[in-house]
C-alpha cells in the first residue's frame, strides 16, 4: 500500500515522524481513524470529509480506515488533517493515472488543519516538524501558508506553502523537482495578519512593561555593577534589599542591557514557543525571553505539566531571564523544584505516564526581603523583626537554591540627597560591554556544551579558570576566613572569570578574585541571616 | 553532699514559704534540721508557725497539706532521675557570692561543675536585648572576649539574643560560664539554643530554682534575674530597651549592692533608650573593653583602649576603612556614594582586602562594621 503520507506528531518540544495511511474495502459506508488519537484527532473525521468533499473530490464509498503510525503514541492536535486527506485522494488516484509519484510519499512532509470548506489553517510546532524531518532526510514540506514564514527559518529544506486542499493535492501530484523549483516562487501575501487571528493564545501572555534605561535609576551603583557581571556571564543572581529600594525595577532593566540572541537560540525559543502555540509572542523579535514569576505562582505554572503537557514558565524562560519577585514569600516547595531545572538546564515532565524533557536554559533573578519587614538592611531602628522571626525568614531560601546562585547583593534604599549625583552608564553602552564579553565566551567555549561562564562544570579543571599563586592564596584566605563552601569557591572563581572578561584580562588577576568575593553567599549558621 | 530526704525535706520547707527563704529557713532552724520539721507532726509545726511574722492563714493549710510533701519528693526525685544537682543555701557548694543576697533562693537545681563557682574570684553577668543589632553583638562579643584568661566567670540567662552571644563568646574563649534559666533546668528555652545548651552542661554551669520539666512562663523571668544578679559582681546591660527586664537585673543588682555597667547606645534608636536611663541615673559607662578590666581591678594596659591603627592600610583602603569608622555600620552603596574617586569595582576590592586583613566585617544587616 503506497497511500502512507509522512507527517508528524509533537511531544513535548520536540516532533516525531508519524505515517498517515489509508485503506478502503466495500461494506457499509463507514469512516475512522485509528492510532491513539486523542478527541482532536478523531474530529479529524468530520473536517477531512467535508474538506475533501468540499474541495470538490469524491470521498471513498465504503468502509474506510485510517491509521497513524507508529500506533502505540498518544497523538494530540490538528496538523493530521491534511496528511490524512491527501491520503485519501492518493488512495482514490492510486490506480488511476492521476496517481500521485511514488518518491513523494517518502520525501515529503505534510502538515496542517483543514476548515470544512477545505481551506488549510496554520497549526503549531511547525519548527520541530521541520527539524525532525531533516534528521530522517525528508527535506520537502507542505505547510500551511500562514506558517511558512517560521518554516523558511530551519535552513536546508524545501517549503511549499498552501492555502486549500487542492494546492495541496498539486503540489504532492509535482515531481519534486518541480515541487523544489516552484516552492521558491509561491512567497506567501499577507501571512502574519492571519496568523495572529488564529493564535490568540499567544495574547494570553501580558505585554511586558516597559524596560527603564539604567541611567535611569538613581545610585546603586554596586547593583548595576553586580548586574552587568551577571548578564556577561549569565550568572544567577540574587538581590535582597527593602521594599522600593529598586530590586524590581533594576531586573527589569536588565532586559536593556542583554544581547539579542543569536539565530540558532532564537531558533530554539521560537520552535519551543511555537510548539505550545505561542510563537507570536517571540515572533520575530531576537529579544531574550524575560519570564517575570509573582509570589503566587502555582508549581505547575512554574514548571509545566498536565496532559497534553502544558509549557511552564522555566522553560518559557529558556535562553532568556526568569525574575523570581519576592522569591522568600514563594511557596517553599515551589522554588525547591527549581533544583534539578537549574543544575540540568532542562526539564524532565514526568506526569500520568508522559514523560517529557523541555529545555530550560535560563539565568534566575531572584528578588528578596532581608526580614518580613524588609527593612534589615535599613538604618538601624528601622526594622522591627525579631531576630528570631529574620532566621525563619531566612531559612526558607534553602541552602540548595543559594548554592546555585553565584552573585548575591544587599540592597539600601536610596537617599533623597542623592537623587541629584550625575547618572550612571546608559543601557546601550551597558549592552555592547555584555555582548562583547559574551563573544568572548562564544569562542572560547566553541566546542563545550555550556556557553557562559556561569556553565563551567568544573572550575578546577578549566583552563580558562587558571589562577595564580598569588590570587589562590586569597582565595584559599577567603575559604577559611569566610567559611566558603567548596561550591562557593567554584562560584567565585567564575564571577571571577566573567569580570576578568569584562576588565579584559587573559588570566584572572588578584582583583578579579577579590571583587567577586564581595559577591558570595555565606550562610551563617548562627544568625542565620540572608 | 547531703542525703535524699534533706533535700525533700528542704525543698518542701521552700514550698510552704513560697520559695520564700524565710519561713522555710526559720522553721528548720527551730526543729534543728530539715528532716526534723518535715517528719515533726503538723501540730507542732502549726504551734511554731504562729511565731513567725508570716502568720497568713494560707501558710497553716499548706503545712495542713499531705499532698505538698508528695510534691517535694516527687520533684525530688525526678531531679534525681534526670542527673540534676541539688545545692541547699547553707552548704559550702552554693554561690559565695548568691549567699551574701537577701533575695537568695533556699535551693538550686543544677547542671555541671558547681565548686567552679565558688573558686573564681569575680564574675560578670551579661544581660540585655532579645534584639540584637550588629552593634549589641559586637559590644558583648568585645567585653566578654577581654575577660579571656582572667580570673572572671560570665553569668547570664541563656535567653535569644545578648545572653546566647555572651554564653557562646566565653565558651569559644574558655571562659567560665554559668547559665541561670527560667524553667526547669532540663528545659532548653529558646529551643534554637540547644547547642549552647549542651555546651554550658559540659563546660560550665546551669542554674534554676525552679523544679525539673518546669516551663517557661513569663511570671519566672524575674525572679531568675534576681539570681543573674545575685551570682554577678558586675552586671553589663547592653541595649535594653525602656521595659526590658535587663533593667529589672539591674535593678536587684543595685539593691544587692552590686555594679552596674551600661552600654551606650543611640539616642534616636527607642531599642537601647534602657541603657542610656541607666547611665542617666549614675551607672557606669562602657566606652572600651578596658572599662570592664579596671573595673575588677585589672592592669588595663594600652591594648584594650586602643583604636585600631589604621597605619598599614594602603591609600584606598584607608579612605573605606574611615567612612566605616565614622558611621559605625555602613553598607556598600554608602561607601561607594560617599566618596569619589572610587568606583563600585575598587570599592568591593578593597572591601574584600579590609575583611581579609580582619579591619572590618559583614555584620548581619548586610553592610559593614569594623572588627
Amino acid at each position: 500500500m503506497d497511500s502512507g503520507i509522512i507527517t508528524f506528531g509533537l511531544k513535548g518540544a520536540s516532533a516525531y515522524s508519524v505515517t498517515a495511511e489509508t485503506d478502503v474495502r466495500n461494506g457499509l459506508p463507514y469512516y475512522e481513524i485509528i492510532g491513539q488519537g486523542s478527541e482532536s484527532v478523531k474530529e479529524s473525521r468530520k473536517r477531512v470529509k467535508s474538506a475533501v468533499i468540499n474541495s470538490g473530490f469524491d470521498f471513498p464509498k465504503g468502509h474506510v480506515t485510517q491509521n497513524l503510525s507508529p500506533g502505540d503514541v498518544k497523538k494530540y492536535g490538528t496538523l493530521f488533517d491534511l496528511p490524512l486527506a491527501l491520503s485519501i485522494l492518493s488512495e482514490i488516484r492510486r490506480k488511476t493515472s492521476a496517481a500521485f509519484p511514488a518518491e513523494n510519499h517518502k520525501a515529503i512532509g505534510v502538515m496542517g488543519e483543514l476548515s470544512l470548506d477545505g481551506r488549510v489553517l496554520p497549526v503549531k510546532g511547525i519548527l520541530p516538524c521541520m527539524v525532525c524531518g531533516r534528521n530522517s532526510r525528508v527535506n520537502h514540506f507542505i505547510v500551511p501558508e500562514d506558517n511558512y514564514r517560521q518554516a523558511v527559518l530551519c535552513p536546508d529544506i524545501f517549503v511549499y506553502p498552501v492555502r486549500t486542499l487542492r494546492e495541496a493535492a498539486e503540489a504532492f501530484a509535482m515531481s519534486l523537482d518541480l515541487f523544489e523549483k516552484t516552492c521558491g516562487e509561491r512567497l506567501p501575501v499577507d501571512s502574519g495578519q492571519s496568523r495572529i487571528t488564529k493564535q490568540t493564545e499567544g495574547s494570553k501572555i501580558p505585554a511586558p512593561p516597559e524596560i527603564p534605561d539604567l541611567s535611569d535609576i538613581v545610585g546603586q551603583e554596586g547593583a548595576k555593577r553586580a548586574l552587568l557581571i551577571a548578564a556577561c556571564g549569565n550568572h544567577n543572581i540574587l538581590m535582597a534589599g527593602s521594599p522600593g529600594c529598586g530590586k524590581t525595577m533594576l531586573a527589569t532593566a536588565l532586559r536593556g542591557i542583554l544581547p539579542e540572541m543569536t539565530f540558532e537560540e532564537y531558533f530554539e525559543v521560537l520552535s519551543l514557543y511555537d510548539t505550545f502555540g505561542l510563537g507570536d509572542v517571540i515572533g520575530e523579535s531576537r529579544e531574550r525571553p524575560f519570564r517575570i514569576v509573582h509570589q503566587g505562582v502555582t508549581k505547575h505554572a512554574l514548571i509545566g505539566g498536565g496532559r497534553p503537557i502544558e509549557i511552564g514558565d522555566i522553560s518559557l524562560a529558556h535562553n532568556g531571564v526568569l525574575f523570581l519577585d519576592e522569591i522568600s514569600e514563594m511557596q517553599r516547595n515551589i522554588v525547591e523544584a527549581l533544583r534539578l531545572p537549574l543544575e540540568e538546564r532542562k526539564v524532565y515532565i514526568n506526569n500520568c505516564g508522559i514523560k517529557e524533557v523541555l529545555p530550560a536554559d535560563f539565568m534566575l533573578v531572584a528578588a528578596a526581603n532581608p526580614c518580613p519587614c524588609g527593612n534589615l538592611y535599613e538604618k538601624p531602628g528601622l526594622c522591627t523583626c525579631t531576630s528570631n522571626m529574620i532566621k525563619t525568614y531566612a531559612a526558607k531560601l534553602s541552602g540548595a537554591i543559594r548554592d546555585r546562585i553565584d552573585i548575591k547583593i544587599n540592597m539600601r534604599s536610596v537617599e533623597v540627597k542623592d537623587i541629584e549625583k550625575p547618572k550612571g552608564a546608559c543601557s546601550k553602552d551597558v549592552r555592547e560591554t555584555v555582548k562583547r564579553v559574551r563573544g568572548l565566551q562564544k569562542v572560547r567555549f566553541e566546542d563545550c556544551s555550556f556557553k557562559t561562564n556561569s556553565g563551567i562544570p568544573r572550575v578546577e579543571s578549566c583552563e580558562c579558570c587558571r589562577l595564580s599563586a598569588g590570587s589562590r592564596e586569597i582565595i584559599n584566605s577567603a575559604v577559611e576566613k569566610f567559611g566558603l563552601s567548596i561550591r562557593g569557591r567554584e562560584k567565585t572563581v567564575k564571577v571571577a572569570r566573567t569580570i576578568a572578561d569584562i576588565e579584559g584580562h587573559g588570566l584572572i588577576t588578584d582583583d578579579d578574585i577579590l571583587e567577586a568575593l564581595q559577591y558570595r553567599i555565606v550562610s551563617d549558621e548562627k544568625e542565620g541571616v540572608f | 553532699m547531703r542525703s535524699h530526704e534533706d533535700y525533700c525535706a528542704a525543698y518542701w520547707l521552700q514550698l510552704l514559704g513560697k520559695n520564700c527563704l524565710n519561713t522555710g529557713g526559720v522553721l528548720s532552724r527551730i526543729f534543728g534540721s530539715y528532716r526534723d520539721a518535715f517528719e515533726a507532726p503538723v501540730k507542732m509545726l502549726v504551734r511554731e508557725a504562729a511565731c513567725l511574722k508570716e502568720k497568713s492563714a494560707e501558710l497553716y493549710e499548706r503545712i495542713s497539706d499531705e499532698s505538698l510533701k508528695d510534691k517535694a519528693k516527687e520533684v525530688i526525685e525526678r531531679a534525681k532521675q534526670l542527673g540534676q544537682n541539688i545545692v541547699l543555701f547553707d552548704e559550702a557548694d552554693y554561690p559565695a557570692l548568691l549567699g551574701e543576697y537577701s533575695h537568695k533562693p533556699m535551693l538550686l537545681f543544677y547542671y555541671g561543675d558547681i565548686k567552679r563557682v565558688n573558686q573564681i574570684a569575680h564574675s560578670m553577668g551579661v544581660v540585655g536585648s532579645r534584639n540584637v543589632t550588629p552593634y549589641g553583638k559586637d559590644a558583648t562579643v568585645k567585653a566578654v572576649e577581654v575577660l579571656s584568661g582572667r580570673d572572671v566567670m560570665i553569668v547570664s540567662g541563656m535567653a535569644r539574643g545578648i545572653d546566647a552571644i555572651a554564653h557562646r563568646t566565653a565558651l569559644d574563649n574558655g571562659i567560665f560560664t554559668a547559665a541561670v534559666l527560667g524553667c526547669g533546668c532540663n528545659v532548653v528555652y529558646p529551643a534554637e539554643n540547644i547547642s549552647v545548651f549542651k555546651r554550658i552542661k559540659e563546660q560550665g554551669l546551669i542554674l534554676s530554682e525552679l523544679p525539673p520539666d518546669t516551663k517557661p512562663f513569663k511570671s519566672h523571668f524575674p525572679a531568675r534575674n534576681r539570681i543573674i544578679a545575685g551570682l554577678s559582681e558586675l552586671v553589663l546591660v547592653t541595649e535594653a530597651g525602656t521595659s526590658s527586664g535587663a533593667l529589672i537585673t539591674a535593678d536587684f543588682a543595685l539593691d544587692g549592692g552590686r555594679d552596674v555597667m551600661s552600654v551606650p547606645h543611640r539616642i534616636d534608636v527607642p531599642g537601647g533608650a534602657g541603657c542610656n536611663l541607666l547611665i542617666k541615673n549614675g551607672a557606669y559607662v562602657y566606652t572600651a573593653p578596658g572599662d570592664i578590666l579596671q573595673a575588677f581591678g585589672f592592669d588595663a594596659g594600652e591594648g584594650a583602649f586602643r583604636q585600631i591603627s589604621d597605619d598599614a592600610l594602603c591609600e584606598e583602603e584607608r579612605i573605606i576603612f574611615r567612612i566605616i569608622q565614622n558611621l559605625g555600620e555602613s553598607n556598600e552603596d554608602e561607601i561607594i556614594a560617599g566618596q569619589d574617586c572610587l568606583d563600585a569595582r575598587a570599592v568591593r576590592k578593597y572591601l574584600t582586602t579590609l575583611e581579609l586583613c580582619g579591619f572590618i566585617k559583614r555584620n548581619s544587616c548586610g553592610g559593614y562594621s569594623c572588627c
